[in-house]
C-alpha cells in the first residue's frame, strides 16, 4: 500500500470515527447487567404517530413541543433497576427545559397521570380533621406545614386514602386543583376546584401530588450546542407495571433538538 | 274508467291550497267490532282495518330508517288510528317530540285536522278523542326491540260532521316523527305539506293491508315475503285483481354477486295471485317471497281493484334500500351515558361491565348494581371522580351459582345538574337439555382414519397417509403418500424449525409424554443464548398436530425476526393456498400455482391482511403437501406493508416462512403461541361421493344418481325467530314425510294433498300462535318435489346464525357472540362465534335430527367466527380502547378499539371432528365415510375438511365468464379437487344473465371444465334453464355409472394411469370404466380454440370396439371427435 493510500485511508477513518462510534455504540449483557440501545428506527415515534422509520445518522432530530416516545412498552420486574439516558443537544441555547422522562402505565397498559404517583417531596401525609360529604368543596386537614410552600409549586392536588409506605400508589382518588388553603388555628382548609363527590371519614390520610401531568421526569436539562448526557434510574411505585420512557421537549418552533444514543441500563 | 274519475274527482278537491292524491289511497269498509284502545295490537283487533308497514321519508323518497306502520280503521262514530314504531335504541329514549300524527281533511272541509301526540300522550287531540300507549315487543313491526304502539279513537264529530258519508274521498296522511336523528316516516309519500294521500269510506270495499317484509329479517338476509292482506268485511263475495308488483332480481344466479352487473338489471316481478275471490268474513293473501335482494333500490307497488267496476280499493309506492340503511350508524348526539354487562356462565360465572361517558355529556357520578328478580342487590360499583367527569369503567367479576332467574344490570349515572340517566341491560340463568354434553367429544377414531402409529427409536408419528419425524424442536422429516398403496416419502428439504434473529435453536431434546391409538403427545425442547423454547407437539388421529410453543427469553430480548421455516422439496410444490384469495368474489379465481424463478416468489393469487398473521397457509403440489393454522394475533409483531408469509426458493427447495417477528420488538415475559400443523393427503378422496346427484331448480336428478339433497332441518319455521328444532302445532309429520318417501319418488299431486292436510290442520294454529311464519314459503316447502324421493339428506346448518329471538340467548348471548359485549338484539346468520356451549347445542340438535333419518351434516358459512370477544375465542387487547355500544344494526360495522381479532379455524376443526365422530357413533356411515361437509366458499382448509367428505364449493366468478377463465387449473387443483383433505367437491355454478355471453354456451363452458377435472357434483345457482345438451351430459354420465363403486372412474390425477388416451395434450379427461367392457371417456378441451381429438383406446385391451359419440347420438368409425373451444364430449366405447 502506497503510502498516500494509507494515509487518505486513515484520514477516512477518522472522518468517519465520530459518526460511528456514537451511533453504534454495542447493546451488551454481562453479569447482572444490561444494556438495551433504543436508537433502530422504529423505536421512537411522536405521540400518536407512527414510528419513525428512518434515522440515516442516528440522530434523531425534533423540533417545536414534543412528546418523543418510545415504542416499547417494559415490563418493571421485582429487584430489578431501570435506568433511561439520552445524549441530547440543540442548535442554539434554549430556554425551554427538555426532560429525560417515562410514562408509567397499569396492568393494562393504560397511561397513569401524574396525580396518581407523582408524590411531593418530603413528607407531606397528614389526615381530615372532618369527614367529608359529596357535595363540599373543601376538607379540613392537620396543619402539615409542607402544604402551604408546595401546593403552590405544583403538588396541588390531594391524594386520599394515602399510605405512608406508599403502597397505594398509584392512586387514583385524587382530588381537583386546590384553589386556596388557609390556616384555620391547627388545621388547614384546603379548597379544591370542585365538589368532592366521594364521602371520607375523619382520620382519612391525604397527601399531596403533583398538580397535573402524564410523565414522571428523571431528570431535565436547557440544551444548549454541546451534547449532554441526561437521564437516570426509573423510580415507580411498586405496583406500576408497565413503563416507556420518552423525552418531553417545550420549546420554540425553529429551534431543533437532537437526541442520540437512547439506551436503557438493566441491572 | 273508475280509477279516472277518481282522479278526476280528486283534483277537483283543491281545498285552501289542500290537494289530495290518489297515488297513495285506501278504500274500506267499516270496522265490525271496534279496537279496543288500551296501546295494544291484539291479535285479529286491527285485521279489518288498514294497515301499512313502512313510513317514507320525505327527503330521500326511501323508506325510514325506523321500522312503523301505520292502521286506519272507522265505524259510525270514530275514526280509529294505530301507530306502532320501533323504539330508539338504548339507552336513547322517547323524547317529548317522538310523535305519531294523523292528518285527515274530511270532504267538503277547508282545513285538515291535525292530530299528533307523543308516548305520553301529549299533544294536539281534538276533545272526545281517546288514546292509549304502550310499549312492548312487536315482531310484526321490528325484530329488533320493543316498540311504542299508541291507539287513538278520534270522535267523527270532531271533524265537524254527523256520519261519514260514504264514497267520499277524505285526505289522509299519517305520520311518525323520530327525533334522535330526525326523520319522518309518511304513509303518503310527498314532499309538500298541502298535498295529502286519499282515504274513502266505501262499505263494499275490503279491508286491505300491507303488512310488511315478512319474516326473513330482511335487513340481514335480504331475503322477502311481501305480503299484502285481504279481510272481506262485507256480506258479498269480492272478486280482486292485484296489480302489485315488486322490482327486484328474480332468480339472483349466486350470492357472491357484489354489483349488478353480476345479475342483470332488477325487473318487475308479481305478487301472487293475480286475482281472487274472497268470501265473506274470509281473509285472502297476495304474496311473494324473494332471497337474496341485496343490491340496489328495490320498489312496492301495491295496487288493488274490483275486478268489475275497476274500483281502486288500495294503491301505494315505496322504494328502499337495505344497503343505505345498513350504513347509517345512528349517533347519540346527545352523548347519553351507556352501559354494557356481558355474563360468561361457561366462563365461571363471569361478568364484565363497562360504563362508558361522552364528553358531550359529562356525569359526575355512576352507581351500577347487578340484581337479581326480587331486587336483591348482588353486585353494586360506585364511581366518582372527585367532581370531574367520571371516566370510562370496565369491571369484572365472578358471581357465584346463581338461582334461575332473570338478572338485571342497572347503571344510574348523574351529571352536574343531578339530573339522572339510567340504563338496564338483563341476562339470565336457565336450564336447557343441551348443556354441558359431551356429544362427539368421545376418543374413537372415525373412518377411513386409522389409529396412529409411534416409532419411539426414531421419533416418528404416522398417521393414515402422513407422518412426522422429530428432529431439533420441530421435524426433520414430515412424510407423505399420494394413495393408500404408495410409498410413502420424506417432503422436507430441510428441518422445519424456527429462527430467532436469523439463528436456529440448538440443543434439541424430546419426549414421549403420552402414546394413545388417537391421541400422541411429544415435548421438545431447545434454546439459543437468548430464549429457551419448550414445544408440546399434540397429534390427533387424522395427522394434525397441535402445537404450544412457549418462549422464555433470557434477559430482555430485541426481537427484529422471529420466523418458522419450512422448507419444502421443489418437485413437490405446484401450488399454494390460503383463507384469502386475492381479486373481487365475483371475477376469475386466482391462478394459485407457484411462480417458476429463483428467491422470493410472488404470490399474486392470495390477499393477505397487511399487518396481521395469516390464519391458514398451505404449499404443496396435488396431494402432498404441508400447511400451518393460526387462530390467534397475540405476540405478533409485523410490519403493515405486508402479510406475514414468504415463499422463496433456492435450487430445489421451496421455502414458506411465516413471520411471527418483522418489526422490531422486545420480549420480556414468557410467550406462548399455539399453531396447527397438517401434511397432506389426510385421507383418499370419499370416491364414491362421485355418485351422488342432485334435483336442480330446473333439471332433476340425475338418471342412475344417488339422489343426494342438502336442505333444512325439516322443523320448517324460520330459525332466525324460533330456535332450530321448534315444530309448528308440534307437528313433525313434514319429516316423516320426507323420510318415508325415501328412494321413492311420489307425484306432484300426491305431494300437494299432504301439504293442503298439513296447512288445513295447521293454518289457523300458525296464524294464531306464530304470526311470524309466513304461509308462503312455508306451502312452497311443503310442497316442494325436490324434497320428496331423495335417497341421501345431508342437513344445512350455520354455526355462524344467531337470534335474541331464541330462549338461549339472554343467559348466552355473550359467549355465542364476537364481542366482549354482546348486542342484545343481534339477530344476524354471520354473527356467531362457535365456543363449546353453542357447538354443544348444535351437537345435541344434529344428533337427534341425525336419529330421524339425516345422513348426513352440512355446514355453511366457513370460515367465519372468531372475533373479538376476549374471553371466548382469543381476542387479544393490545391498548385501551372504548367499548363500543353494539346493536344489531351496527355490530358487523364496528370494529372493537383495541382488541385484536381472532380466527377461529380451530373452533371450526373442532366442529367438523364432533360432528363426524357423532354421526359415525350413529351408525350415520355413507360410503364408508361419516358424512360431514363443509361450505368452504373456496378455501379447502385442510385440518377443517379432514373430517369432511365432501365440501360445498365455487361459490364465486358469478360476474361471468367462460368457465376456463373463472377457474384455472392451479385452482382447481390448489382448493377445489379435495385431493389433500380427502374430499369431493360439489360445486356451485351459475350461468345466468352473464354479461356479454349467452348463457347456454357458458353452460357448455361449464360442462368441459367439470369432464377435464371430474367436478360433476354441481349445485345450482342459475344455471340456464331448459338447457337440453346440459340435461342430456347429466342423465347420460350418471346412468354409465360415473361414480359407483363397482367401476373405476379415473381421473387425470388419480393413481390408476387412464387406459384411453389422446393425441391434444389440451384434451384432459375423466374416464369411466365398467365390468362389462363398457367404457365412456368424459372429453373436456382445456383450449381457447377447437381440436380434433384422437383417442388411442388400445389401453382398454377390448380389442375391437364399437364408438359412439353420446352428445350427438352417433355411432362414430374411429375414436375421433371434434370439440369445440372450451367444450366437451362424450365418448362410448363397447368391446364387440
Amino acid at each position: 500500500m502506497k503510502l498516500r493510500t494509507f494515509l487518505m485511508l486513515v484520514l477516512a477513518v477518522a472522518l468517519a470515527f465520530p459518526l460511528v462510534v456514537h451511533c453504534n455504540e454495542k447493546e451488551t449483557d454481562t453479569v447482572g447487567k444490561q444494556k438495551i440501545l433504543l436508537n433502530a428506527p422504529g423505536d421512537w415515534a411522536r405521540q400518536g404517530q407512527k414510528p419513525i422509520m428512518e434515522i440515516p445518522d442516528g440522530i434523531f432530530s425534533v423540533s417545536n413541543q414534543v412528546h418523543f416516545f418510545c415504542t416499547h412498552t417494559f415490563k418493571l420486574q421485582p429487584g430489578k433497576k431501570f435506568s433511561f439516558y439520552a445524549e441530547v443537544r440543540s442548535d442554539d441555547e434554549i430556554k425551554g427545559p427538555l426532560h429525560a422522562a417515562v410514562v408509567l402505565c397499569d396492568k393494562t397498559r393504560k397511561h397513569i397521570p401524574a396525580m396518581c404517583c407523582v408524590v411531593a417531596p418530603g413528607d407531606t401525609m397528614t389526615q381530615l380533621v372532618q369527614p367529608t360529604t359529596e357535595k363540599q368543596n373543601f376538607i379540613i386537614v392537620k396543619n402539615n406545614p409542607k402544604w402551604l410552600e408546595l401546593y403552590k409549586q405544583g403538588f396541588g392536588v390531594v391524594a386520599f386514602n394515602a399510605r405512608q409506605d406508599l403502597s397505594d400508589l398509584p392512586n387514583s382518588n385524587y382530588s381537583t386543583k386546590i384553589t386556596d388553603i388557609t390556616p384555620d388555628e391547627e388545621n388547614l382548609r384546603v379548597t379544591f376546584e370542585k365538589e368532592l363527590y366521594e364521602e371520607f371519614p375523619a382520620g382519612t390520610n391525604v397527601r399531596l401530588h403533583k398538580t397535573s401531568g402524564f410523565y414522571k421526569t428523571i431528570e431535565y436539562v436547557f440544551p444548549n450546542k454541546e451534547w449532554r448526557k441526561i437521564g437516570g434510574v426509573i423510580e415507580a411505585p411498586a405496583n406500576i407495571e408497565y413503563f416507556f420512557p420518552c423525552i418531553i421537549y417545550y420549546g420554540p418552533e425553529e429551534k431543533r433538538i437532537q437526541i442520540r444514543n437512547l439506551q436503557m441500563i438493566v441491572e | 274508467m273508475k280509477h279516472l274519475f277518481l282522479s278526476i274527482l280528486v283534483s277537483s278537491l283543491v281545498a285552501m291550497g289542500y290537494q289530495l292524491s290518489d297515488k297513495t289511497l285506501t278504500r274500506l269498509g267499516r270496522m265490525p267490532i271496534p279496537p279496543v284502545i288500551d296501546g295494544r295490537i291484539s291479535i285479529g283487533e286491527w285485521d279489518c282495518a288498514s294497515t301499512t308497514f313502512g313510513g317514507i321519508n320525505p327527503e330521500t323518497g326511501l323508506m325510514a330508517y325506523r321500522e312503523s306502520n301505520f292502521r286506519l280503521g272507522y265505524d259510525k262514530d270514530f275514526i280509529y288510528f294505530a301507530s306502532t314504531s320501533e323504539l330508539p335504541i338504548p339507552p336513547q329514549q322517547l323524547e317529548e317530540k317522538d310523535t305519531a300524527e294523523i292528518i285527515l281533511l274530511p270532504p267538503g272541509a277547508n282545513k285538515p285536522i291535525v292530530i299528533k301526540v307523543n308516548s305520553q300522550g301529549r299533544g294536539v287531540l281534538p276533545a272526545g278523542t281517546k288514546i292509549a300507549n304502550d310499549f312492548y315487543a312487536d315482531t310484526l313491526t321490528s325484530y329488533l326491540r320493543k316498540c311504542w304502539t299508541v291507539e287513538m279513537a278520534i270522535p267523527i264529530k270532531a271533524f265537524g260532521i254527523e256520519s261519514i258519508e260514504e264514497g267520499k274521498p277524505w285526505g289522509l296522511q299519517m305520520k311518525r316523527n323520530w327525533t334522535s336523528m330526525p326523520e319522518t316516516g309518511c304513509w303518503h309519500h310527498t314532499t309538500s305539506n298541502e298535498e295529502l294521500g286519499t282515504f274513502i269510506p266505501d262499505s263494499t270495499a275490503p279491508a286491505i293491508s300491507f303488512d310488511g317484509f315478512g319474516h326473513s329479517v330482511y335487513r340481514d338476509s335480504s331475503n322477502y315475503i311481501w305480503t299484502h292482506r285481504i279481510e272481506n268485511t262485507t256480506d258479498k263475495p269480492i272478486e280482486i285483481k292485484s296489480s302489485s308488483e315488486v322490482h327486484a332480481f328474480s332468480n339472483p344466479p349466486t350470492l357472491d354477486m357484489i354489483n349488478l352487473e353480476a345479475v342483470g338489471e332488477a325487473r318487475r316481478v308479481p305478487l301472487e295471485p293475480r286475482q281472487q275471490t274472497i268470501q265473506p268474513g274470509k281473509t285472502g293473501y297476495v304474496e311473494l317471497y324473494l332471497m337474496a335482494q341485496f343490491v340496489g333500490t328495490r320498489q312496492i307497488y301495491s295496487y288493488f281493484q274490483d275486478v268489475k267496476t275497476g274500483t281502486v280499493f288500495y294503491r301505494r309506492r315505496m322504494y328502499w334500500e337495505i344497503a343505505k340503511a345498513k350504513k347509517i350508524t345512528f349517533k347519540d348526539e346527545k352523548g347519553l351515558p351507556y352501559v354494557c354487562a356481558a355474563f360468561y356462565p361457561s366462563y365461571g360465572n363471569k361478568l364484565k361491565v363497562a360504563g362508558v361517558f361522552s364528553k358531550t355529556l359529562p356525569c359526575m357520578k355512576a352507581v351500577v348494581e347487578v340484581k337479581d328478580e326480587k331486587g336483591r342487590v348482588l353486585k353494586s360499583y360506585r364511581y366518582s371522580n372527585f367532581g370531574r367527569p367520571v371516566e370510562d369503567f370496565e369491571e369484572e367479576t365472578i358471581l357465584p351459582d346463581l338461582p334461575l332467574g332473570k338478572y338485571f344490570v342497572t347503571m344510574t349515572a348523574t351529571d352536574a345538574q343531578e339530573r339522572q340517566y339510567s340504563q338496564t341491560r338483563t341476562f339470565e340463568v336457565a336450564k336447557f337439555p343441551w348443556q354441558g354434553n359431551t356429544i362427539g367429544c368421545d376418543r374413537i377414531i372415525v373412518p377411513p382414519f386409522k389409529p396412529l402409529e409411534v416409532k419411539e427409536g426414531s421419533n416418528e408419528v404416522h398417521a393414515l397417509m402422513t407422518g412426522y419425524r422429530i428432529g431439533g424442536e420441530l421435524w426433520d422429516r414430515i412424510y407423505a403418500q399420494e394413495f393408500p398403496s404408495s410409498p410413502r416419502e420424506n417432503i422436507l428439504a430441510a428441518p422445519i424449525r424456527f429462527l430467532l434473529n436469523g439463528k436456529p435453536f440448538g440443543d434439541a431434546s424430546c419426549k414421549l409424554v403420552s402414546k394413545e391409538q388417537d391421541k400422541v403427545v411429544y415435548e421438545t425442547t431447545a434454546s439459543t443464548d437468548d430464549a429457551m423454547m419448550t414445544i408440546t407437539q399434540e397429534y390427533d388421529f387424522d395427522g394434525f398436530c397441535k402445537a404450544d410453543i412457549k418462549i422464555l427469553p433470557k434477559r430482555i430480548l430485541r426481537v427484529d425476526d422471529f420466523r418458522l421455516e419450512v422448507p419444502l422439496r421443489n418437485d413437490i410444490v405446484k401450488y399454494y393456498s390460503s383463507t384469502g384469495h386475492a381479486g373481487a368474489r365475483s371475477g376469475d379465481a386466482p391462478d394459485l400455482s407457484i411462480p417458476a424463478g429463483e428467491g422470493k416468489l410472488d404470490l399474486k393469487g392470495i390477499k393477505f391482511v397487511m399487518g396481521t398473521p395469516a390464519m391458514y397457509f398451505w404449499l404443496g403440489g396435488i396431494y402432498k403437501g404441508f400447511c400451518i393454522i393460526n387462530d390467534l394475533p397475540q405476540h405478533f409483531s409485523l410490519r403493515d406493508d405486508a402479510g406475514n408469509v414468504s415463499v422463496t426458493r433456492k435450487g430445489d427447495t421451496v421455502t414458506f416462512n411465516y413471520i411471527i417477528v418483522n418489526k422490531s420488538t422486545f420480549w420480556q415475559e414468557p410467550l406462548l403461541y399455539t399453531f396447527g400443523f397438517e401434511p397432506t393427503p389426510v385421507k383418499p378422496q370419499a370416491e364414491g361421493f362421485r355418485a351422488i346427484g342432485e334435483y336442480m331448480y330446473d333439471y332433476p336428478q340425475p338418471k342412475g344418481a344417488i339422489w343426494a339433497t342438502l336442505r333444512v332441518h325439516g322443523s320448517i319455521v324460520n330459525n332466525m325467530v324460533f330456535p332450530p328444532g321448534q315444530l309448528i302445532n308440534n307437528d313433525d309429520s313434514y319429516l316423516d314425510f320426507v323420510f318415508a318417501h325415501r328412494g321413492k319418488p311420489i307425484s306432484d299431486k300426491e305431494i300437494s294433498i299432504f301439504a293442503d292436510k298439513f296447512m288445513e290442520r295447521n293454518g289457523e294454529w300458525i296464524r294464531k300462535n306464530m304470526p311470524t311464519v309466513s304461509l308462503a314459503p312455508l306451502v312452497r316447502t311443503l310442497k316442494n318435489k325436490r324434497h320428496i324421493g331423495v335417497d341421501k339428506f345431508i342437513m344445512y346448518n350455520d354455526p355462524l346464525l344467531y337470534s335474541c329471538l331464541w330462549p338461549e340467548a339472554e343467559m348466552y348471548k355473550a359467549e355465542w357472540l364476537p364481542w366482549d359485549y354482546p348486542a342484545d338484539d343481534a339477530i344476524n346468520e354471520y354473527a356467531c362465534t362457535h365456543n363449546k356451549s353453542y357447538m354443544d347445542k348444535l351437537l345435541w340438535y344434529m344428533r337427534e335430527r341425525a336419529r330421524r333419518g339425516f345422513d348426513g351434516m352440512n355446514f355453511d358459512c366457513f370460515p367465519l367466527g372468531g372475533g373479538y370477544n376476549t374471553t371466548v375465542n382469543g381476542g387479544y387487547r393490545f391498548e385501551q380502547g372504548k367499548v363500543p355500544n353494539l346493536h344489531n344494526s351496527n355490530m358487523l360495522q364496528i370494529a372493537s378499539a383495541g382488541i385484536k381479532p381472532a380466527g377461529s379455524l380451530f373452533k371450526w376443526r373442532e366442529l367438523t371432528r364432533r360432528t363426524a365422530i357423532m354421526m359415525y357413533q350413529e351408525g350415520k356411515t355413507f360410503m364408508g365415510y361419516p358424512w360431514v361437509e363443509l361450505h368452504t366458499t373456496n378455501s379447502q382448509c385442510v385440518p377443517v375438511t379432514a373430517f369432511c367428505s365432501t365440501t360445498i364449493t365455487w361459490e364465486r366468478s358469478s360476474r361471468g365468464n367462460e368457465y376456463q377463465h373463472r377457474f384455472p387449473e392451479g385452482f382447481i387443483l390448489a382448493e377445489t379437487a379435495g385431493t389433500q383433505s380427502g374430499t369431493i367437491p360439489r360445486c356451485i355454478v351459475s350461468t345466468q344473465k352473464m354479461p356479454n355471453h349467452d348463457p347456454h354456451d357458458i353452460a357448455e363452458t361449464l360442462v368441459g371444465l367439470s369432464f377435464a377435472y371430474g367436478l360433476l357434483q354441481h349445485v345450482d345457482q342459475g344455471i340456464v334453464p331448459k338447457d337440453k345438451n346440459y340435461a342430456l351430459w347429466r342423465d347420460v354420465v350418471f346412468d354409465f355409472g360415473y361414480g359407483r363403486p363397482e367401476n373405476k372412474t379415473i381421473l387425470f390425477y388419480s393413481q390408476e394411469k387412464q387406459p384411453v388416451t389422446c393425441n391434444q395434450p389440451g384434451i384432459k379427461t375423466t374416464q369411466v370404466i365398467r365390468p362389462d367392457n363398457k367404457a365412456l371417456v368424459l372429453i373436456g378441451n382445456t383450449l381457447d380454440r377447437p381440436v380434433t381429438a384422437s383417442f388411442d383406446v388400445s389401453g382398454l385391451k377390448y380389442g375391437k370396439c364399437r364408438f359412439t359419440d353420446l352428445r350427438y347420438g352417433i355411432e362414430i368409425a374411429k375414436p375421433e371427435l371434434d370439440i369445440p373451444k372450451y367444450s366437451y364430449g362424450m365418448l362410448l366405447i363397447e368391446a364387440l
